[in-house]
Protein backbone atom coordinates (compact mmCIF):
# COMPACT_ATOMS: atom_id res chain seq x y z
CA UNK A 1 0.00 0.00 0.00
CA UNK A 2 1.31 3.24 -0.91
CA UNK A 3 1.48 6.49 1.36
CA UNK A 4 -1.13 8.21 -0.59
CA UNK A 5 -3.67 5.41 -0.11
CA UNK A 6 -2.64 5.26 3.59
CA UNK A 7 -3.80 8.79 4.28
CA UNK A 8 -7.00 7.96 2.22
CA UNK A 9 -7.70 5.78 4.54
CA UNK A 10 -7.39 8.00 7.39
CA UNK A 11 -8.84 11.41 5.80
CA UNK A 12 -8.23 14.84 7.63
CA UNK A 13 -8.26 13.55 11.11
CA UNK A 14 -4.77 14.55 13.15
CA UNK A 15 -2.20 11.86 12.85
CA UNK A 16 1.58 10.80 12.42
CA UNK A 17 4.29 12.19 14.95
CA UNK A 18 5.83 15.41 12.73
CA UNK A 19 9.10 16.55 14.68
CA UNK A 20 11.02 19.71 13.40
CA UNK A 21 14.50 18.98 12.29
CA UNK A 22 17.61 21.34 12.70
CA UNK A 23 20.32 21.45 10.65
CA UNK A 24 23.89 23.28 11.06
CA UNK A 25 26.96 22.66 9.02
CA UNK A 26 24.89 20.09 6.15
CA UNK A 27 23.95 17.63 9.59
CA UNK A 28 21.10 17.41 11.88
CA UNK A 29 22.31 17.93 15.50
CA UNK A 30 22.31 14.97 17.98
CA UNK A 31 18.94 16.14 19.64
CA UNK A 32 17.54 16.00 16.03
CA UNK A 33 18.20 12.65 15.79
CA UNK A 34 17.47 11.65 19.31
CA UNK A 35 14.35 13.01 18.38
CA UNK A 36 13.76 11.11 15.71
CA UNK A 37 14.53 7.75 17.49
CA UNK A 38 12.18 8.58 20.31
CA UNK A 39 9.54 9.48 17.99
CA UNK A 40 10.17 6.22 15.85
CA UNK A 41 9.52 4.01 19.28
CA UNK A 42 6.22 5.86 19.94
CA UNK A 43 5.72 5.61 16.08
CA UNK A 44 5.76 1.79 16.84
CA UNK A 45 3.92 1.52 19.53
CA UNK A 46 0.93 3.67 17.90
CA UNK A 47 1.43 2.08 14.42
CA UNK A 48 1.92 5.74 12.39
CA UNK A 49 4.58 7.22 10.55
CA UNK A 50 7.30 9.75 11.53
CA UNK A 51 8.01 12.69 9.50
CA UNK A 52 10.85 15.26 9.91
CA UNK A 53 10.43 18.33 8.41
CA UNK A 54 13.38 20.53 7.61
CA UNK A 55 13.68 23.88 6.38
CA UNK A 56 16.48 26.25 5.53
CA UNK A 57 17.91 26.84 2.01
CA UNK A 58 20.61 24.57 0.19
CA UNK A 59 20.06 21.76 2.24
CA UNK A 60 21.95 18.33 1.01
CA UNK A 61 21.18 15.22 1.11
CA UNK A 62 20.15 14.31 4.72
CA UNK A 63 20.18 10.30 5.12
CA UNK A 64 20.81 9.93 8.77
CA UNK A 65 17.36 11.75 9.22
CA UNK A 66 15.72 8.77 7.68
CA UNK A 67 18.41 6.25 9.03
CA UNK A 68 17.36 7.34 12.98
CA UNK A 69 13.72 6.54 11.89
CA UNK A 70 12.00 8.90 9.65
CA UNK A 71 9.55 7.58 7.33
CA UNK A 72 9.24 10.87 5.11
CA UNK A 73 11.25 14.40 5.59
CA UNK A 74 9.83 17.39 4.12
CA UNK A 75 11.99 19.45 2.78
CA UNK A 76 11.65 23.26 2.60
CA UNK A 77 14.15 25.14 0.71
CA UNK A 78 13.68 28.05 -0.19
CA UNK A 79 16.26 31.28 0.04
CA UNK A 80 13.74 33.04 2.74
CA UNK A 81 13.88 30.34 5.03
CA UNK A 82 18.14 30.56 5.06
CA UNK A 83 18.21 32.05 8.32
CA UNK A 84 16.19 31.17 11.19
CA UNK A 85 13.42 34.07 10.56
CA UNK A 86 10.41 33.40 13.21
CA UNK A 87 7.64 34.35 10.68
CA UNK A 88 8.61 32.46 7.67
CA UNK A 89 9.35 29.51 9.67
CA UNK A 90 6.05 29.64 11.16
CA UNK A 91 3.72 30.11 7.98
CA UNK A 92 5.74 27.30 6.56
CA UNK A 93 4.85 24.95 8.98
CA UNK A 94 1.59 26.42 9.72
CA UNK A 95 0.25 25.70 6.42
CA UNK A 96 2.47 22.27 6.41
CA UNK A 97 0.18 21.48 9.90
CA UNK A 98 -3.29 22.59 8.48
CA UNK A 99 -3.11 20.62 5.33
CA UNK A 100 -2.05 17.08 7.48
CA UNK A 101 -3.00 17.62 10.87
CA UNK A 102 -0.55 15.72 13.10
CA UNK A 103 -0.77 14.10 16.24
CA UNK A 104 2.50 14.92 17.77
CA UNK A 105 4.48 17.93 17.11
CA UNK A 106 8.03 17.73 18.49
CA UNK A 107 10.47 20.78 18.73
CA UNK A 108 14.26 21.06 20.18
CA UNK A 109 14.28 22.66 23.52
CA UNK A 110 16.46 24.74 21.17
CA UNK A 111 16.37 28.99 20.66
CA UNK A 112 14.62 27.92 17.62
CA UNK A 113 12.03 25.70 19.14
CA UNK A 114 11.82 28.36 21.98
CA UNK A 115 10.59 30.76 20.07
CA UNK A 116 8.27 28.47 17.41
CA UNK A 117 6.84 25.79 19.50
CA UNK A 118 4.47 28.43 21.91
CA UNK A 119 3.85 30.23 19.06
CA UNK A 120 2.83 27.26 16.60
CA UNK A 121 0.38 26.29 20.08
CA UNK A 122 -1.22 29.12 20.14
CA UNK A 123 -2.09 29.53 16.52
CA UNK A 124 -3.41 25.83 16.48
CA UNK A 125 -4.87 26.79 19.86
CA UNK A 126 -3.50 23.76 21.71
CA UNK A 127 -1.38 23.06 24.34
CA UNK A 128 2.88 22.69 24.53
CA UNK A 129 4.47 20.40 26.86
CA UNK A 130 7.43 22.77 27.30
CA UNK A 131 10.69 21.39 28.24
CA UNK A 132 10.68 17.99 28.82
CA UNK A 133 13.63 16.13 30.30
CA UNK A 134 11.53 12.47 29.67
CA UNK A 135 8.53 12.27 27.23
CA UNK A 136 6.80 8.75 26.95
CA UNK A 137 3.54 7.98 25.41
CA UNK A 138 1.06 6.85 27.21
CA UNK A 139 -0.47 3.91 24.80
CA UNK A 140 -4.03 3.20 26.65
CA UNK A 141 -5.24 7.03 26.28
CA UNK A 142 -3.10 7.76 23.74
CA UNK A 143 -1.80 10.77 25.39
CA UNK A 144 1.97 11.78 25.45
CA UNK A 145 3.06 12.55 29.00
CA UNK A 146 6.25 15.17 29.30
CA UNK A 147 7.97 15.83 32.51
CA UNK A 148 9.31 19.09 32.93
CA UNK A 149 11.96 20.71 35.60
CA UNK A 150 10.90 23.29 37.50
CA UNK A 151 12.51 25.65 40.27
CA UNK A 152 16.02 25.00 38.37
CA UNK A 153 15.63 21.26 38.62
CA UNK A 154 14.37 20.66 42.25
CA UNK A 155 11.36 18.52 41.16
CA UNK A 156 9.52 18.19 37.81
CA UNK A 157 5.64 18.90 36.97
CA UNK A 158 4.25 16.28 35.10
CA UNK A 159 2.21 17.07 32.16
CA UNK A 160 -0.46 15.94 29.49
CA UNK A 161 -2.30 17.37 26.91
CA UNK A 162 -5.33 15.41 26.33
CA UNK A 163 -7.92 17.06 24.49
CA UNK A 164 -6.28 19.22 21.82
CA UNK A 165 -4.55 17.98 19.09
CA UNK A 166 -1.54 18.22 17.78
CA UNK A 167 0.31 17.62 21.02
CA UNK A 168 3.36 19.84 20.62
CA UNK A 169 6.11 19.51 22.77
CA UNK A 170 9.76 21.19 22.82
CA UNK A 171 12.35 18.24 24.23
CA UNK A 172 15.58 18.40 26.00
CA UNK A 173 19.00 16.97 24.78
CA UNK A 174 18.88 13.43 26.10
CA UNK A 175 15.28 12.85 26.97
CA UNK A 176 15.46 9.52 24.73
CA UNK A 177 18.38 7.59 24.42
CA UNK A 178 20.73 8.13 21.48
CA UNK A 179 19.05 6.65 18.37
CA UNK A 180 19.68 3.42 16.15
CA UNK A 181 20.85 4.68 12.94
CA UNK A 182 19.80 2.29 10.24
CA UNK A 183 21.63 2.91 7.08
CA UNK A 184 19.14 0.19 5.23
CA UNK A 185 15.71 1.92 6.53
CA UNK A 186 13.78 2.98 4.07
CA UNK A 187 11.82 6.79 3.21
CA UNK A 188 11.21 9.22 0.75
CA UNK A 189 12.02 12.62 0.76
CA UNK A 190 9.39 14.97 -0.33
CA UNK A 191 10.05 18.85 -1.37
CA UNK A 192 7.66 21.44 0.46
CA UNK A 193 5.62 24.11 -1.39
CA UNK A 194 6.79 27.14 0.09
CA UNK A 195 4.32 30.52 0.06
CA UNK A 196 5.91 33.09 1.70
CA UNK A 197 3.45 35.90 -0.24
CA UNK A 198 2.96 38.57 2.45
CA UNK A 199 4.87 37.51 5.09
CA UNK A 200 8.24 39.18 5.72
CA UNK A 201 10.48 38.93 9.37
CA UNK A 202 9.76 41.66 11.35
CA UNK A 203 12.01 41.27 13.82
CA UNK A 204 15.97 42.28 12.58
CA UNK A 205 19.14 41.63 13.41
CA UNK A 206 21.20 44.89 13.49
CA UNK A 207 24.31 43.55 14.95
CA UNK A 208 26.66 43.18 17.75
CA UNK A 209 26.05 44.97 21.04
CA UNK A 210 28.50 45.55 24.50
CA UNK A 211 26.36 44.58 27.44
CA UNK A 212 27.74 44.28 30.83
CA UNK A 213 25.87 42.19 33.13
CA UNK A 214 24.85 43.44 36.42
CA UNK A 215 27.16 42.07 39.74
CA UNK A 216 25.65 39.39 41.30
CA UNK A 217 25.94 38.98 44.54
CA UNK A 218 28.52 35.68 45.45
CA UNK A 219 25.23 34.20 48.00
CA UNK A 220 23.30 34.84 44.25
CA UNK A 221 26.01 33.53 42.15
CA UNK A 222 24.81 30.12 40.04
CA UNK A 223 28.37 29.05 40.20
CA UNK A 224 31.01 28.87 42.20
CA UNK A 225 34.54 27.54 42.19
CA UNK A 226 36.46 27.68 45.63
CA UNK A 227 39.98 27.15 47.03
CA UNK A 228 41.37 26.02 50.11
CA UNK A 229 44.41 25.37 51.41
CA UNK A 230 45.37 22.82 49.43
CA UNK A 231 44.38 24.22 45.98
CA UNK A 232 48.02 24.79 45.09
CA UNK A 233 48.25 27.07 42.40
CA UNK A 234 45.11 29.55 42.92
CA UNK A 235 45.91 30.86 39.00
CA UNK A 236 44.25 27.41 37.87
CA UNK A 237 41.55 27.56 40.10
CA UNK A 238 41.09 30.98 38.63
CA UNK A 239 40.65 29.43 35.04
CA UNK A 240 38.44 26.79 35.79
CA UNK A 241 36.12 29.80 37.45
CA UNK A 242 36.68 31.35 34.20
CA UNK A 243 36.07 28.28 31.82
CA UNK A 244 32.62 27.56 33.87
CA UNK A 245 31.24 31.32 33.59
CA UNK A 246 31.86 30.94 37.93
CA UNK A 247 32.83 32.99 41.02
CA UNK A 248 35.45 32.74 42.84
CA UNK A 249 35.34 32.57 46.33
CA UNK A 250 37.46 30.09 49.00
CA UNK A 251 36.86 28.64 52.32
CA UNK A 252 38.61 30.59 55.32
CA UNK A 253 42.62 29.35 54.60
CA UNK A 254 42.28 30.99 51.33
CA UNK A 255 42.35 34.64 53.01
CA UNK A 256 45.60 33.99 55.36
CA UNK A 257 47.29 32.97 51.27
CA UNK A 258 45.91 36.43 50.83
CA UNK A 259 44.04 34.67 47.63
CA UNK A 260 40.65 36.11 48.28
CA UNK A 261 39.49 39.11 50.58
CA UNK A 262 37.17 38.18 53.34
CA UNK A 263 34.15 38.74 51.57
CA UNK A 264 34.59 35.87 49.53
CA UNK A 265 34.66 33.45 52.24
CA UNK A 266 32.05 30.45 51.85
CA UNK A 267 30.79 28.88 55.26
CA UNK A 268 29.23 29.34 58.36
CA UNK A 269 31.27 32.16 59.06
CA UNK A 270 31.25 33.71 55.40
CA UNK A 271 28.20 33.78 52.94
CA UNK A 272 25.89 30.77 52.81
CA UNK A 273 25.75 30.30 49.07
CA UNK A 274 23.36 28.38 46.89
CA UNK A 275 24.78 27.74 43.39
CA UNK A 276 23.23 25.13 41.34
CA UNK A 277 27.40 23.86 40.71
CA UNK A 278 29.98 24.42 43.89
CA UNK A 279 33.88 23.18 42.89
CA UNK A 280 35.71 22.84 45.85
CA UNK A 281 38.97 22.94 44.80
CA UNK A 282 41.61 21.78 47.78
CA UNK A 283 38.93 22.42 50.63
CA UNK A 284 39.17 19.95 52.90
CA UNK A 285 35.68 19.93 53.94
CA UNK A 286 34.96 21.25 57.98
CA UNK A 287 31.78 21.55 59.22
CA UNK A 288 31.89 25.31 58.67
CA UNK A 289 32.90 25.37 55.40
CA UNK A 290 30.37 22.37 54.64
CA UNK A 291 27.75 24.47 56.43
CA UNK A 292 27.72 27.30 53.67
CA UNK A 293 27.34 25.04 51.09
CA UNK A 294 24.34 22.49 52.24
CA UNK A 295 21.85 24.33 49.62
CA UNK A 296 24.15 23.87 46.67
CA UNK A 297 22.47 21.57 44.12
CA UNK A 298 25.98 19.83 42.75
CA UNK A 299 28.82 20.04 44.88
CA UNK A 300 32.19 18.83 43.11
CA UNK A 301 34.67 18.43 45.34
CA UNK A 302 39.33 17.84 44.21
CA UNK A 303 41.16 16.93 47.23
CA UNK A 304 44.55 15.18 47.21
CA UNK A 305 43.60 13.03 50.46
CA UNK A 306 41.21 10.29 49.77
CA UNK A 307 39.93 10.99 53.28
CA UNK A 308 39.05 14.57 53.53
CA UNK A 309 35.42 15.29 54.87
CA UNK A 310 34.48 17.09 51.59
CA UNK A 311 34.64 14.15 49.42
CA UNK A 312 31.93 12.34 51.41
CA UNK A 313 29.63 15.49 51.20
CA UNK A 314 30.28 16.14 47.48
CA UNK A 315 28.28 14.92 44.59
CA UNK A 316 30.91 14.01 42.86
CA UNK A 317 34.77 13.75 43.60
CA UNK A 318 38.34 13.62 42.10
CA UNK A 319 41.21 12.14 44.73
CA UNK A 320 44.57 14.08 43.44
CA UNK A 321 46.63 16.56 43.51
CA UNK A 322 44.33 19.82 42.20
CA UNK A 323 47.29 21.19 40.02
CA UNK A 324 47.59 18.06 37.52
CA UNK A 325 43.28 17.65 38.08
CA UNK A 326 42.26 21.07 37.13
CA UNK A 327 44.09 21.40 33.61
CA UNK A 328 42.48 17.78 33.09
CA UNK A 329 39.22 19.58 33.95
CA UNK A 330 39.34 22.62 32.06
CA UNK A 331 40.76 20.81 29.25
CA UNK A 332 37.39 18.17 29.53
CA UNK A 333 34.81 21.33 30.03
CA UNK A 334 36.14 23.14 26.65
CA UNK A 335 36.10 20.15 24.82
CA UNK B 1 3.83 55.46 25.10
CA UNK B 2 1.92 52.86 26.95
CA UNK B 3 3.90 49.79 28.60
CA UNK B 4 2.15 47.15 29.74
CA UNK B 5 3.91 44.65 32.02
CA UNK B 6 3.21 41.28 32.97
CA UNK B 7 4.05 39.87 36.31
CA UNK B 8 3.31 36.71 38.34
CA UNK B 9 3.85 35.38 41.85
CA UNK B 10 5.64 32.47 42.34
CA UNK B 11 6.36 30.39 45.46
CA UNK B 12 9.45 31.61 47.20
CA UNK B 13 12.08 28.75 46.88
CA UNK B 14 13.82 29.58 50.14
CA UNK B 15 10.75 28.88 51.39
CA UNK B 16 10.58 24.86 50.39
CA UNK B 17 12.67 22.10 50.82
CA UNK B 18 12.50 19.15 48.49
CA UNK B 19 12.49 15.80 50.19
CA UNK B 20 13.19 13.35 47.15
CA UNK B 21 13.39 10.17 49.31
CA UNK B 22 9.41 10.99 50.18
CA UNK B 23 8.63 12.19 47.47
CA UNK B 24 7.15 15.83 48.38
CA UNK B 25 7.48 19.09 49.08
CA UNK B 26 7.81 20.51 52.26
CA UNK B 27 6.95 24.10 52.56
CA UNK B 28 8.44 25.60 55.91
CA UNK B 29 7.73 29.11 54.89
CA UNK B 30 5.10 30.10 52.42
CA UNK B 31 6.11 33.32 50.87
CA UNK B 32 5.27 34.76 47.72
CA UNK B 33 7.96 36.50 45.78
CA UNK B 34 7.44 38.08 42.44
CA UNK B 35 9.12 36.00 39.71
CA UNK B 36 12.49 37.08 39.32
CA UNK B 37 12.65 38.04 35.98
CA UNK B 38 9.24 39.44 36.08
CA UNK B 39 10.93 41.90 38.20
CA UNK B 40 13.77 42.60 35.70
CA UNK B 41 11.05 43.16 33.15
CA UNK B 42 9.21 45.64 35.19
CA UNK B 43 12.49 47.72 35.87
CA UNK B 44 13.16 47.61 32.42
CA UNK B 45 9.65 48.94 32.10
CA UNK B 46 10.71 51.42 34.89
CA UNK B 47 13.96 52.57 33.05
CA UNK B 48 11.87 53.44 30.10
CA UNK B 49 9.39 55.25 31.50
CA UNK B 50 12.60 57.72 33.39
CA UNK B 51 13.69 58.11 29.69
CA UNK B 52 10.91 58.28 27.43
CA UNK B 53 7.57 59.21 30.19
CA UNK B 54 6.11 56.16 29.51
CA UNK B 55 3.00 54.97 31.30
CA UNK B 56 3.44 51.74 32.89
CA UNK B 57 0.53 49.45 33.43
CA UNK B 58 1.21 46.32 35.68
CA UNK B 59 -1.03 43.00 35.17
CA UNK B 60 -1.03 40.09 37.22
CA UNK B 61 -3.45 37.47 37.61
CA UNK B 62 -3.89 34.92 40.81
CA UNK B 63 -5.97 34.97 43.75
CA UNK B 64 -6.27 37.75 46.29
CA UNK B 65 -2.44 37.95 47.20
CA UNK B 66 -1.26 38.83 43.65
CA UNK B 67 -2.25 41.92 45.27
CA UNK B 68 0.89 42.49 47.11
CA UNK B 69 2.84 41.70 44.06
CA UNK B 70 1.16 44.59 42.15
CA UNK B 71 1.19 47.31 45.15
CA UNK B 72 4.84 46.19 45.31
CA UNK B 73 4.99 46.97 41.41
CA UNK B 74 2.90 50.14 42.23
CA UNK B 75 5.27 51.39 44.70
CA UNK B 76 8.84 50.72 42.75
CA UNK B 77 7.07 53.18 40.23
CA UNK B 78 4.35 51.80 37.56
CA UNK B 79 1.59 53.86 36.52
CA UNK B 80 -0.92 51.55 37.28
CA UNK B 81 -1.92 47.82 38.38
CA UNK B 82 -4.51 45.90 37.20
CA UNK B 83 -5.46 42.31 39.03
CA UNK B 84 -7.15 39.84 36.61
CA UNK B 85 -8.67 38.07 39.29
CA UNK B 86 -11.68 35.91 38.35
CA UNK B 87 -12.34 32.06 39.36
CA UNK B 88 -12.93 31.02 35.93
CA UNK B 89 -9.26 31.97 35.69
CA UNK B 90 -7.75 29.77 38.22
CA UNK B 91 -7.82 27.07 36.18
CA UNK B 92 -5.58 28.98 33.67
CA UNK B 93 -2.70 27.06 31.22
CA UNK B 94 -0.66 28.86 28.75
CA UNK B 95 -3.25 28.98 26.42
CA UNK B 96 -6.14 30.75 28.29
CA UNK B 97 -2.93 33.12 29.96
CA UNK B 98 -1.92 34.47 26.69
CA UNK B 99 -5.91 34.80 25.74
CA UNK B 100 -6.87 36.59 28.98
CA UNK B 101 -3.81 38.65 28.44
CA UNK B 102 -4.43 39.49 24.87
CA UNK B 103 -7.82 40.78 25.89
CA UNK B 104 -6.61 43.22 28.36
CA UNK B 105 -4.08 44.36 26.18
CA UNK B 106 -6.61 45.52 23.55
CA UNK B 107 -9.63 46.82 25.84
CA UNK B 108 -6.50 48.84 27.65
CA UNK B 109 -5.99 50.22 23.77
CA UNK B 110 -3.00 52.03 22.46
CA UNK B 111 -0.28 49.89 23.95
CA UNK B 112 2.81 49.90 22.33
CA UNK B 113 5.30 47.14 24.09
CA UNK B 114 4.35 44.54 26.14
CA UNK B 115 6.95 43.14 28.38
CA UNK B 116 7.35 39.91 30.39
CA UNK B 117 9.64 37.79 31.81
CA UNK B 118 11.45 35.17 29.78
CA UNK B 119 10.23 31.81 32.19
CA UNK B 120 8.59 31.93 35.62
CA UNK B 121 10.73 29.62 37.74
CA UNK B 122 7.71 27.39 38.82
CA UNK B 123 6.87 26.23 35.47
CA UNK B 124 10.24 27.11 33.72
CA UNK B 125 7.96 26.73 30.35
CA UNK B 126 8.49 30.71 28.87
CA UNK B 127 5.52 29.54 26.84
CA UNK B 128 3.37 32.97 27.91
CA UNK B 129 5.70 35.18 26.22
CA UNK B 130 5.28 34.19 22.66
CA UNK B 131 1.88 32.62 23.16
CA UNK B 132 0.82 36.52 23.76
CA UNK B 133 2.60 37.83 20.65
CA UNK B 134 0.69 35.55 18.86
CA UNK B 135 -2.45 36.13 19.74
CA UNK B 136 -1.68 39.71 19.31
CA UNK B 137 -0.29 39.63 16.20
CA UNK B 138 2.54 41.11 17.22
CA UNK B 139 6.42 40.29 16.60
CA UNK B 140 8.23 39.45 19.49
CA UNK B 141 12.00 39.37 21.31
CA UNK B 142 12.79 36.63 23.73
CA UNK B 143 15.43 36.72 26.64
CA UNK B 144 16.20 40.71 26.29
CA UNK B 145 19.04 42.02 28.76
CA UNK B 146 18.36 45.54 27.60
CA UNK B 147 15.25 47.21 26.10
CA UNK B 148 15.59 50.78 24.44
CA UNK B 149 13.45 52.21 22.10
CA UNK B 150 14.52 54.34 19.32
CA UNK B 151 12.37 56.29 16.64
CA UNK B 152 9.52 54.00 17.26
CA UNK B 153 11.49 50.26 17.03
CA UNK B 154 12.54 48.63 20.13
CA UNK B 155 15.76 47.92 20.47
CA UNK B 156 16.95 44.52 22.45
CA UNK B 157 20.27 43.24 23.25
CA UNK B 158 20.03 39.25 23.45
CA UNK B 159 22.98 36.87 24.79
CA UNK B 160 23.80 35.05 21.67
CA UNK B 161 26.30 32.14 22.94
CA UNK B 162 29.06 34.11 24.61
CA UNK B 163 28.67 37.18 23.05
CA UNK B 164 25.77 39.76 22.11
CA UNK B 165 23.06 41.04 19.67
CA UNK B 166 21.28 43.80 19.09
CA UNK B 167 17.63 42.91 17.59
CA UNK B 168 15.16 45.72 16.61
CA UNK B 169 11.26 45.18 15.81
CA UNK B 170 8.80 47.69 15.06
CA UNK B 171 6.44 48.88 17.68
CA UNK B 172 4.08 47.43 18.68
CA UNK B 173 5.97 44.48 19.92
CA UNK B 174 6.12 41.82 22.74
CA UNK B 175 9.69 41.54 24.60
CA UNK B 176 10.53 39.02 27.25
CA UNK B 177 13.71 39.83 29.61
CA UNK B 178 15.93 37.09 31.20
CA UNK B 179 16.32 36.99 34.82
CA UNK B 180 19.56 38.78 35.72
CA UNK B 181 19.54 41.32 32.73
CA UNK B 182 19.38 44.53 35.55
CA UNK B 183 19.91 44.98 38.61
CA UNK B 184 16.10 46.15 40.34
CA UNK B 185 15.63 49.84 42.37
CA UNK B 186 14.42 49.11 45.63
CA UNK B 187 10.56 51.01 46.36
CA UNK B 188 10.65 53.74 47.81
CA UNK B 189 9.23 53.24 51.69
CA UNK B 190 6.72 56.16 51.93
CA UNK B 191 5.37 54.32 48.40
CA UNK B 192 5.13 51.15 49.92
CA UNK B 193 3.36 52.50 53.47
CA UNK B 194 0.88 54.13 50.51
CA UNK B 195 0.78 51.53 48.13
CA UNK B 196 -1.31 49.70 51.07
CA UNK B 197 -3.45 52.90 52.67
CA UNK B 198 -4.01 54.67 49.61
CA UNK B 199 -3.93 52.91 46.72
CA UNK B 200 -5.76 50.13 45.81
CA UNK B 201 -5.10 47.76 42.21
CA UNK B 202 -7.97 47.92 39.85
CA UNK B 203 -9.79 44.42 39.02
CA UNK B 204 -10.82 43.32 35.79
CA UNK B 205 -12.67 40.01 35.69
CA UNK B 206 -13.84 37.83 32.84
CA UNK B 207 -17.17 39.45 32.27
CA UNK B 208 -15.02 42.80 31.46
CA UNK B 209 -12.92 41.20 29.39
CA UNK B 210 -15.89 39.69 27.48
CA UNK B 211 -13.89 36.25 27.55
CA UNK B 212 -16.67 33.74 27.23
CA UNK B 213 -16.60 30.10 29.25
CA UNK B 214 -14.81 28.36 26.46
CA UNK B 215 -12.05 30.63 25.97
CA UNK B 216 -11.54 30.30 29.19
CA UNK B 217 -10.82 25.95 29.06
CA UNK B 218 -7.38 25.17 29.66
CA UNK B 219 -6.19 22.27 27.62
CA UNK B 220 -2.96 21.13 29.79
CA UNK B 221 -3.68 18.76 32.35
CA UNK B 222 -1.58 18.48 35.37
CA UNK B 223 -0.03 14.73 36.15
CA UNK B 224 1.55 15.65 39.47
CA UNK B 225 5.14 15.84 40.46
CA UNK B 226 8.34 13.46 39.35
CA UNK B 227 11.32 13.73 41.85
CA UNK B 228 14.91 13.28 40.77
CA UNK B 229 16.55 10.56 42.11
CA UNK B 230 17.96 11.19 45.76
CA UNK B 231 21.78 12.63 45.62
CA UNK B 232 24.27 9.95 46.16
CA UNK B 233 26.79 11.60 47.62
CA UNK B 234 30.38 10.65 48.14
CA UNK B 235 31.16 9.36 44.80
CA UNK B 236 34.38 9.30 43.68
CA UNK B 237 35.16 9.26 40.01
CA UNK B 238 38.18 8.21 38.05
CA UNK B 239 39.23 11.40 35.70
CA UNK B 240 37.93 14.51 34.56
CA UNK B 241 36.29 13.79 31.52
CA UNK B 242 34.24 11.40 33.82
CA UNK B 243 33.38 14.68 35.65
CA UNK B 244 32.44 16.36 32.83
CA UNK B 245 30.02 13.85 31.33
CA UNK B 246 28.53 13.58 35.14
CA UNK B 247 27.83 17.13 34.74
CA UNK B 248 26.30 17.01 31.48
CA UNK B 249 23.79 14.24 32.21
CA UNK B 250 22.94 16.79 35.26
CA UNK B 251 22.20 19.00 33.37
CA UNK B 252 24.56 21.41 35.38
CA UNK B 253 26.74 22.40 32.34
Amino acid sequence: MSFADMYGSLGQEPHDIWMVAEVTGGKPTSLTLEMIGGARTMADGLGCYVHAVVLGNGLGELPDLVAAGADRVHVADDPALAEFAVEPYLKVLGDLFTAQPPEIVLFGATPLGDELAPRLAQRLSTGLLSHCASLYMDEIERVLIGTHPVYEGEYSVVVACPQARPEIATVLQDAFGPPYLDSYRMGETEPVTVDLAGVEERVKRVGPAEFTPPEVPLRKALRIVSAGRQAGDFELTKQLAGALGAHVAGAREAVDEGWITDKQVVGAMGESVRPDLYVAVGIRGDTYHVYGIRDAKFVVAIHPEADAPILKSADAGLVGDPAKIVPGLIEALQK
Amino acid sequence: MRIVVAIKQVLDPRGFTVNRKAEKIFVNREEWITNPADLCALEAALALKDKLGAEVIVLSGGPARAGDALRDAWARGANRAIHLSDKAFASADGSVAARILAKTVSKLGDVDMVLCGDKAIDTGAGEVGPRLAEALGWPQVLGALDVTVVDGHVRAVRANGKEYVTLEAGLPAMVTVSAGANKQRYPHGGRIMDSYRQYQPEVWTASDLGLSEDELNPVMDNRGQSYPPERQRGTILGSPEELVRLLKRNRVV
